[in-house]
């Protein structure tokens, strides 16, 4: 009890962790539907997509900056892995490959230009998300991309030991990002940048090379969940993607990461994610309208963070 | 002192935060016109004074008479007033703001008349020139010196009819020029009646500007003192509890092998043609006033910024450090002269704090050891004994002095040569300064090779074996520690 106690108000994703229990308290006692495996098994897979994004972003964000590109990068690898694995040219993993590979050089893209440049990145990725955009339709002649290899579609449809591929990919991400965030020298010096980034060059830390790590890495994401969307859906969709970085980011600062960067948690955005996919789930359990779901997502996210501000400040007092 | 001339009255008052106290039973009074020095090591409850007089804190017991009348039940905003203004150690002043509409800023219409541009542009220009002061009134205080944001501070006070002015650490950010003219100016205020009381950690200035010394040792007033009763010594001594045998501690070593020579080093704007060697076991000074390019001849040695041309050596082979993280791998360790913009991380803890920059030597394939790491971390705490309330307690909760001395342990860990320490004990409480001074030259004794920077005239004087002038970005003299005096250092330094 005391342990459990101590969670709640030490640790910094106690707040959402709690946020999201009562969440899913009300919408069980409001349905009978919300609280079955299928069901929690199905919000799973639909923020899979969601959760890879956000954890590649949560990189950027703690280290002082912001992504907005990730949509259209999801779009062009999205419409990349498409053309590589259309009528069996290639074998899947040449096509994984080098979808990869794309979002990994979009990414150092973003991050060479704000390292060298020295523009805000918001003004950077806002470029490059509708450079992005532009290139999806390019690469695709603004058509959907049929005709796919059959074990693409298995990545996005099929299971593993009775476990769907995405729900696996989230889990395997989220062990990556996680120990990557909390246990590696990079982690470290992202933080550190993050927290003071003239104190870090100061101390020796490589500020540039870790800022365009950062990059590469919401890029090597935004790959992922480009091949996950394409398999899934079984096409490429050039306009795929539409606001995707809004939603990944929008879980990022729910579950507790700093927008002035410096601090923040792989479980918080974890939770974060869960936090909006619960919410649009039990939402549409109970019927209410698509157009409703926004405006009281949009409130409970504003509300999200308000309420983290003073469960921070409650804190400090016990 | 006949009745009247008591300006301020503080009886027995008492504070305590969540059971900690933070004053005890504090008595200070204040006459019209006075001077008045309030000194302590950080902590010692001076700002909470402060607080209380202006009645930010309510005080648990105990009572403040201002002018004969209880301050008790009134709002900070009455109390400003009343005549009492407060000078922080941060300025508040908006800065893109003008000089004028910073003054009257909150007071646009004043008895019901309002005052326009043109009248607080009169009423300031005609304020200035009662106080003799250059400052064009339609400047953008962000154009200006701190110095001369700090005048319009006062002059903000001034015209407000402030009869005590409170003011924390007023001279921690000034050059020693800028000092000379603030001590006019609070004289001149003393002359027109006007109290002050100021913090300050530099014993010239206590002894220099004020008429009467209180001393503040853990919350309780240890007493206070006209200027013939105590001396530098005896006031440190009242204000840690204990006999200190010297305050800069005496070290004698002998001078190694030449490490670092720079020859005819430039960086323009900065600074140009600067030569020196700096020895083993050796403390080199870079004395000059703020600004003049001291700061920038360490930051170029440690490959913060670039040189433009000139030479440097390290241990006879030619160094150019392309960025810090070259100058960490060749034996170099650095302090920059703010803890707050280049040193700490506010977020981190005190292990994360000093291993940054240097996880490379505790790497494990990608990982860091984090085991290794936090032996070290403690290791260097027990040795500059760093105090911290909890493990994993995070930097930005620690004093000054702490911070600072973890800096210093981000440093040794590297176990550098050459050291660059610029403005090492700015801000910091009295012990860790001479904790600091002893650590400087333990590590002088050690054989490494110190550059010292700092604008503490007489702190430089002490610890340095020789000395550089720079001025407006050229070396104006050398000197040994015999041979430089303050007189001559500042002679050079103001050239």
């Amino acid at each position: 009890m005391k342990e459990l106690k101590s969670f709640f108000t030490k640790s910094p994703t106690g707040g959402i962790f709690l946020a999201l229990i009562l969440v899913c308290a009300l919408f069980s006692s409001m349905t009978s539907r919300f609280l079955t495996t299928t069901n929690l098994s199905v919000i799973l897979n639909q923020v899979s997509v969601n959760a890879i994004l956000a954890f590649g972003v949560t990189f950027v964000i703690i280290a002082g900056g912001i992504d907005l590109s990730l949509g259209s990068l999801v779009a062009v690898c999205g419409v990349v892995v498409a053309l590589l694995s259309q009528n069996n040219e290639y074998s899947l993993w040449i096509a994984i490959i080098g979808t990869l590979v794309a979002g990994l050089a979009l990414g150092a893209l973003n991050g060479i230009i704000v390292v060298l440049t020295k523009v805000p990145p918001f003004i950077v990725t806002l470029g490059t998300m509708t450079i992005g955009r532009g290139m999806a339709l390019i690469l695709s002649k603004g058509r959907p991309i049929s005709d796919l290899n059959e074990s693409l579609n298995f990545l996005g449809n099929g299971d593993l030991f009775g476990i769907p591929i995405p729900i696996l990919f989230l889990v395997l991400s989220y062990g990556t990002c996680h120990l990557l965030l909390t246990k590696t020298v990079f982690g470290r010096y992202v933080k550190a940048i993050g927290g003071n980034e003239v104190a870090s060059y100061v101390a020796g830390v490589r500020v540039n090379r870790i800022k365009l790590y950062v990059y590469m890495i919401s890029g090597l994401f935004a790959a992922l969940a480009g091949i996950l969307l394409t398999a899934r859906i079984n096409t490429g969709q050039p306009n795929a993607g539409l606001g995707f970085e809004l939603d990944a980011i929008a879980a990022v600062i729910i579950g507790g990461t700093s927008t002035r960067g410096g601090k923040g948690t792989i479980t918080g955005t974890l939770l974060g994610v869960l936090f909006i996919g619960v919410i649009n789930n039990g939402l549409d359990l109970i019927n209410v309208s698509a157009y409703w779901q926004q405006v009281i997502m949009g409130g409970i996210i504003i509300l999200a963070v308000v309420l983290d501000g003073l469960y921070q400040k409650l804190k400090m007092n016990i | 002192m006949a009745m009247q001339d008591c300006l301020l009255k503080i009886k027995g008052i008492s504070l305590a935060f969540s059971g900690t106290p933070i004053l005890k039973s504090v008595n200070l009074s204040l006459n019209q016109g006075e001077i008045h020095a309030l000194v302590g090591e950080n902590g010692a409850g001076k700002s909470s004074l402060f607080k209380c007089i202006l009645g930010i804190i309510s005080p648990s017991q105990g009572e403040i008479i201002f002018l004969n009348e209880s301050l008790s039940g009134y709002s900070v905003r009455e109390i400003l007033r009343k005549g009492i203004a407060m000078i922080h150690q941060e300025l508040m002043l908006i800065p893109e703001l003008t000089v004028a509409e910073n003054i009257f800023l909150g007071r646009e219409s004043i008895q019901g008349k309002r005052m326009g541009l043109r009248e607080i542009n009169q009423a300031s220009t005609d304020l200035f020139q009662e106080y003799d002061l250059d400052i064009p009134v339609g400047a953008f205080v962000k154009d200006l010196s701190i110095a001369h944001q700090q005048i319009i501070e006062i002059m903000r006070s001034v015209s407000q009819k402030a009869r005590l002015i409170l003011m924390d650490e007023p001279t921690s950010s000034l050059t020693e020029k800028e000092i000379t003219f603030f001590k006019q100016l609070i004289f001149r205020l003393k002359s027109e009646g006007i109290s002050i009381v100021f913090t300050s950690h530099k014993m010239d200035e206590v002894f220099g500007f004020s008429d009467k010394i209180s001393v503040l040792r853990d919350g309780e007033m240890v007493g206070t003192f006209s200027k013939d009763e105590v001396n530098p010594m005896s006031l440190v001594q009242k204000m840690v509890g204990r006999e200190m045998k010297d305050f800069y501690p005496e070290a004698i070593s002998e001078v190694g092998a030449s490490i670092l020579r720079v020859d005819d080093l430039s960086c323009l704007p900065h600074f140009e043609h600067v030569n020196f060697t700096l020895c083993a076991g050796q403390v080199l000074g870079l004395a000059g006033l703020v600004g003049a390019g001291r700061s920038d001849i360490g930051q170029v040695l440690f490959g913060v910024k670039k040189k433009t041309s000139g030479q440097i050596f390290l241990k006879g082979q030619p160094y150019n450090p392309e960025n810090p993280s070259d100058a960490l791998r060749a034996g170099l360790g650095y302090l920059g002269e703010d803890r707050k913009e280049m040193g700490i991380i506010p977020e981190m803890n005190i292990t994360e704090n000093m291993s940054l920059g240097l996880l490379d030597a505790y790497r494990k394939f990608f990982f860091v050891d984090q085991a290794r790491e936090s032996a070290d971390s403690v290791g260097m705490q027990a040795q500059l004994s760093i105090h911290s309330s909890r493990e994993g307690q995070r930097v930005q909760n620690l004093s000054g002095g702490n911070q600072q001395k973890v800096l210093f342990g981000r440093i040794l860990l590297n176990n550098p040569e050459v050291l660059i320490l610029d403005e090492p004990t700015r801000g910091i409480d009295v012990m860790s300064k001479f904790e600091i001074y002893t650590l400087i030259l333990a590590l002088k004794k050690q054989g490494k090779a110190i550059l010292l920077i700092s604008s503490d005239l007489p702190e430089l004087l002490a610890m340095s074996d020789r000395v550089i002038v720079i001025s407006k970005g050229k070396q104006m003299a050398e000197m040994t520690r015999e041979e430089a005096s303050p007189e001559k250092v500042l002679e050079f330094a103001l050239h």
